[in-house]
């Protein structure tokens, strides 16, 4: 058994017009054991940066509060948000500084940069740093996201259509993955909007 | 001609972490102060490498979990001297394991304007350690004035690829032309180096040597050398399963280089549906909807506009 | 790797393969998982896997109910196979509206429940007030975190408490410090009868006398159905009048007397 797959998880994120989807599974379990599914995965920075973290379940909560943290004496400087871009690099710092000793999360970052340009992002648990400008996928259910993504995504999609392609992606994947699923939660993020929804899934 | 190489056998201790002490043994020994103060290891300004993690680590593989595996590039990337400086070239395919997860990603890194390198292994390794070096070499000039050598990069390089015994796994191909003239020199992760006229690295790299030791001669011109590059990373990218998509190419000559991103594409995607997938809105069902709306951001105008 | 289908597999069988891989262990006197000893068991069975990972044979349940929460603890002491002690209180009083259920290496436990206990008087002396539940259960989940980079405690925890504002909650923090709000969460051997009860019984808003004959439906069921299944339980509550031990379940009393 891979670390990885200790407590099970799905991310996705994935680029539209001015907008970006990011999306998880719900599901907390030991191994095959689910003991709730209503786990949150994906963290807010500030109203314009989300951070997906999939992986060991406590290393995501420990990583989340260092990056909260980090953020706040951010803020404290700088007198703003910080950009997706160099949030991005602040990430791959924290993970690569535990280069042999990491921790077993696998972050995907996704936000709005300047004039609302939407930013995506994953790494491996070291902090190496893989941008796209379509989608990006992490967890268990990885395989069988790159898969669905690479069929359905086409770009420039509007938000309504994006949540749809997204949605529809994820559920299919984490179908075909015992680790992941029990319920959907999709953030849709436009420049004016932050849609938040919970998706009906597979419950088995 | 081999500038440099040193042997390095002993993999010691630098990351090792079998602690044979139980940690139940330690109980009764640990901490004796009460919380609720910051940490302060929290931000740790000094930088470098944390073991914190390590006993965790180590502890939940003796339980049976396998260690995670790294973002790798099982790359080709090549570099020859032509007439007039170097020439890099790089495929750009990153692999997890039989997976892969970028499929145009960069493997030639910039060091300084004049030097760029290119990087196989675990790909935070490479971005890493060209980053890091990167950032001291233009410290550097800032301190010197001056244009960077290829060989300060090639020591920095080397000496911190050395320091760790190979276990930081970045296998490089550098390349760069500067006041000495033109030059090319491959460093394997345990800190050796060659300086060499070709040379190829990562898992592609025997299938584009064979295309160099074939064609490559000496006083190749710029458009014969980017042409042999090319052939040579295709014949990784075809050839070596680690390696794949597109070439990227760098040409470096005397005060002047060019990054021809995605020089050649030899494998366009053809099988995705001109119409592509479409979904009816409300199609997914959903148990609960909120909408945030956010602020506008206020941008103040700078004037004299309060003139009395 | 081949295509499988992952099948149930009774619980107790994993336990006598627990028990007899234990047996193997302590006779060559090493600690040994037992993918190591049962390479096979690994693809084979699933389920079997989770003893690498820390499985007690300890039972800690609990769940939530209208205004309180429960919190319910087997009281065995066992090393090995000798059961030390029948009357061990598992379950601590963390202060007036706080109970923390624990399970894990003995030393761990108390040494480890005891230290959350002191911060949280400590917390309450310094600032006159106390830690909400959920205050209480990320300081707990931060010391676990910590402790877990240098020596990690073994030890499982279900913290219920009760909020003037927010009303009783519960906590599920594991030995690798996952912290998360539940409703009902078990932990150990018991927990593969105790959440399948649940899940089946449970509901929101359940009154005390719902809950308590729903965890005595769980305990009849670990006592029924689990091989190393534990005599006797106790039940702690924790609602607006604070935290208390509400009643017993004892099918043995303890020899020694205690």
């Amino acid at each position: 058994m891979s670390i990885f797959e200790y407590n099970g998880s799905a991310v996705v994120a994935m680029v539209g017009k001015n907008c970006f989807a990011l999306a998880s599974d719900r599901r907390l379990g030991v191994q095959l054991q689910t003991l709730a599914t209503d786990f949150q995965k994906i963290y807010k920075i500030h109203d314009k940066l989300y951070v997906g973290l999939s992986g060991l379940a406590t290393d995501a909560q420990t990583l989340y509060q260092r990056l909260v943290f980090r953020h706040k004496l951010y803020q404290l400087r700088e007198e703003r948000g910080i950009k997706p871009e160099t949030f991005a690099s602040l990430v791959s710092a924290l993970l690569y500084e535990k280069r042999f000793g990491p921790y077993f999360c696998q972050p995907v970052i996704a936000g709005l940069g300047e004039d609302d340009k939407p930013f995506i992002c994953t790494m491996d648990s070291i902090g190496a740093k893989e941008l796209a400008k379509d989608f990006v996928v992490a967890g268990t259910a990885s395989e069988s996201l790159y898969g669905a993504c690479e069929s359905m995504y086409k770009p420039d999609m509007e938000p309504e259509e994006l949540f749809e392609t997204v949605s529809q992606a994820l559920l299919a994947s984490v179908d075909r993955d015992c680790l992941s699923g029990w319920g959907g939660h999709v953030f849709i993020v436009t420049p004016s909007q932050v849609i938040e929804r919970t998706l009906k899934a597979r419950m088995d | 001609m081999r500038s440099c190489s040193i042997p390095c056998r002993s993999r010691e201790q630098i990351a090792s972490v079998s602690e044979t002490s139980r940690t139940s043994n330690l109980v009764s020994l640990r901490r004796t102060n009460l919380a609720f103060g910051m940490d302060p290891s929290a931000i740790d300004a000094k930088g470098g490498f944390s073991f914190d993690l390590c006993r965790r680590n180590a502890m939940l593989m003796e339980k049976g979990v396998q260690p995670p595996s790294f973002r790798k590039t099982g790359t080709t990337i090549v570099g020859l001297i032509f007439k007039d400086g170097v020439i890099l070239g790089a495929d750009t395919r990153a692999t997890e394991g039989p997976i892969v997860c970028d499929k145009n990603c960069e493997k030639i890194h910039y060091m300084a304007p004049n030097i760029y390198c290119c990087g196989a292994g675990t790909a935070a390794d490479t971005e890493a350690v060209t980053e890091m070096v990167s950032s001291q070499l233009q410290l550097h000039r800032y301190a010197t004035g001056r244009e960077s050598l290829v060989v300060t990069a090639l020591t920095m390089l080397k000496s911190h690829l050395f320091s760790y015994q190979g276990h930081v796994s970045a296998a490089l191909v550098l390349g760069g032309v500067d006041v000495t003239g033109p030059h090319l020199h491959t460093i394997y992760p345990h800190g050796s180096t060659d300086t060499l006229p070709f040379a190829t690295m990562g898992s592609g790299s025997l299938a584009a040597m064979a295309v160099f030791e074939a064609k490559y001669r000496e006083g190749l011109t710029r458009e014969e050398g980017i042409n042999l590059v090319t052939e040579a990373v295709c014949s990784g990218i075809f050839n070596d399963l680690g390696s794949g998509s597109n070439v990227d190419v760098c040409v470096i000559t005397k005060g002047h280089k060019e990054y021809l991103r995605n020089h050649r594409m030899p494998n366009p995607r053809t099988y995705v549906s001109s119409k592509g997938f479409s979904f009816a809105k409300g199609q997914t069902e959903i148990l609960s909807s909120k909408v945030t709306l956010l602020k506008e951001r206020v941008v103040a105008i700078e004037g004299d506009e309060m003139e009395e | 790797m081949y295509k499988k289908h992952e099948t149930l597999i009774m619980p107790f069988t994993i336990v006598e393969i627990q028990i007899r891989n234990e047996l193997f262990c302590k006779a060559t006197h090493k600690r040994q998982s037992n993918a190591r000893l049962f390479p096979s068991l690994r693809r084979t069975h699933p389920v079997a896997e989770a003893d690498l990972l820390k499985v007690s044979m300890e039972c800690v349940f609990g769940l939530v109910g209208n205004g309180f929460a429960l919190v319910v603890a087997d009281t065995s002491a066992v090393h090995s196979i000798l059961v030390h002690k029948s009357n061990e209180d598992k379950i601590m009083v963390l202060d007036s509206h706080k109970l923390i259920g624990a399970s894990g290496e003995s030393g761990d436990r108390v040494q480890f429940t005891e230290y959350i206990q002191k911060n949280v008087h400590l917390y309450q002396f310094r600032n006159g007030i106390p830690l909400t539940t959920a205050a209480a259960a990320n300081f707990t989940r931060g010391e676990l975190a910590t402790a877990l980079r240098k020596s990690p405690y073994f030890v499982n925890l279900l913290l219920a408490g009760y909020d003037k504002e927010i009303g009783p909650s519960l906590y599920y923090i594991d030995y690798i410090a996952t912290l998360h709000k539940i409703e009902k969460g078990a932990f150990g051997y018991g927990s593969y009868f105790s959440l399948a009860m649940m899940d089946r019984h449970y509901h929101p808003g359940m009154t005390v006398d719902e809950a308590i004959d729903l965890v005595d439906k769980c305990i009849m069921e670990i006592r029924s159905r689990l091989v190393v299944a534990p005599p006797n339980f106790v039940i702690k509550i924790v609602d607006k009048d604070g935290a208390r031990e509400y009643a017993w379940r004892e099918s043995v009393k303890d020899v020694s007397g205690a």
